[in-house]
């Protein structure tokens, strides 16, 4: 059981060492714009959340700023920063910590807006980001990892993805619970994650 | 007519020098492949465009790791990082690649 004064205190902590924030996203002035435009587009017939569904269900990264509904429950919002704050890293420095892959900044979010497969590799390395502290943290009676379904579900909506995009991401997803499962933690967000949540004495 | 031109010019110029995925020919859909010490995996586009994508850091950089074919979570021999005592011989008719 984490407490919310746990989940402020990692926040802190692991946003700090990524260089991102946490904003409001109820009270946050660019979010509250955006949903209201999406309510007019739902209104219109368009597949897009609603104005409340927007503000509450999801949690959206732009550059180094992690917008979450301070709603939810101190263990989704944690499990949730950790994939929040990988994308804050590819954003700083790309997907992954050498030269190989998407760069970060301006490459990262031109790729991420305009190619399926980069959305399905950001997503996918955040994603692992989550399962790497899921794996690490969670006790005994739990599942320690989701499975290739779980983990490429949120992908289906929302992401604009076609099915060689969602197969690319069932593959990717492959490749990473294989490797996590070995015990191998890669993604900067999640090993910085664990250290912090060992530091605090959190566990899932 | 120099207007248009160097508009269409300009345009293509820019949508050159916008940051893309690099292409391949050289791989089938889904197989996988170990390069430098790192796991890369092919897909295809939306153009039926291939690309090799590296799935994650060079193995050795993470601890006692290395990248070779081994039996992923899907039951299938994939190359991706593992500890050398999981990793499996693959006929060479597979390359080592799937």
């Amino acid at each position: 059981m984490i407490t919310e004064q746990q989940f402020q205190a990692f926040q802190r902590q692991l946003l700090g060492r990524v260089g991102g924030r946490l904003i409001n996203r109820e009270s946050s002035y660019e979010m509250g714009l955006i949903a209201r435009l999406f309510d007019f587009l739902h209104e219109l017939g368009m597949p897009l959340p609603t104005r409340e569904e927007f503000l509450n269900g999801f949690a959206t990264t732009l550059g180094p700023m992690v917008y979450m509904p301070s709603s939810w429950d101190p263990e989704t919002k944690l499990l949730t920063l950790v994939h929040e704050a990988e994308h804050v890293r590819q954003w700083a420095t790309g997907e992954f910590e050498d030269e190989e892959g998407i760069a970060g900044h301006f490459d990262m979010a031109f790729l991420y807006l305009t190619n399926g497969q980069a959305r399905v590799r950001l997503e996918e390395r955040a994603a692992r980001a989550a399962g790497e502290f899921q794996h690490a943290m969670v006790s005994s009676g739990r599942p320690r990892l989701p499975s290739i379904e779980e983990a490429t579900r949120f992908l289906e909506a929302s992401y604009a993805l076609g099915p060689d995009d969602l197969q690319f991401a069932k593959d990717l997803a492959t490749h990473w619970l294989t490797e996590v499962g070995y015990g191998l933690y890669d993604t900067t967000a999640g090993i910085e994650a664990i250290a912090i949540a060992k530091q605090q004495g959190i566990s899932l | 007519m120099i207007r248009p031109l160097a508009l269409a010019l300009f345009a293509a110029l820019s949508y050159a020098s916008c940051p893309h995925l690099e292409e391949a020919t050289d791989c089938v859909p889904g197989s996988s492949k170990c390069e430098g010490g790192r796991p890369m995996l092919c897909s295809t586009g939306p153009r039926q465009e291939r690309r090799w994508t590296p799935t994650s850091s060079v193995c050795a950089s993470r601890g006692s790791f290395v990248c070779c074919p081994n039996v992923a979570v899907d039951g299938v021999v994939r190359s991706t990082c593992a500890p050398e005592s999981a990793c499996v011989v693959v006929s060479s008719a597979d390359g080592g690649s799937q």
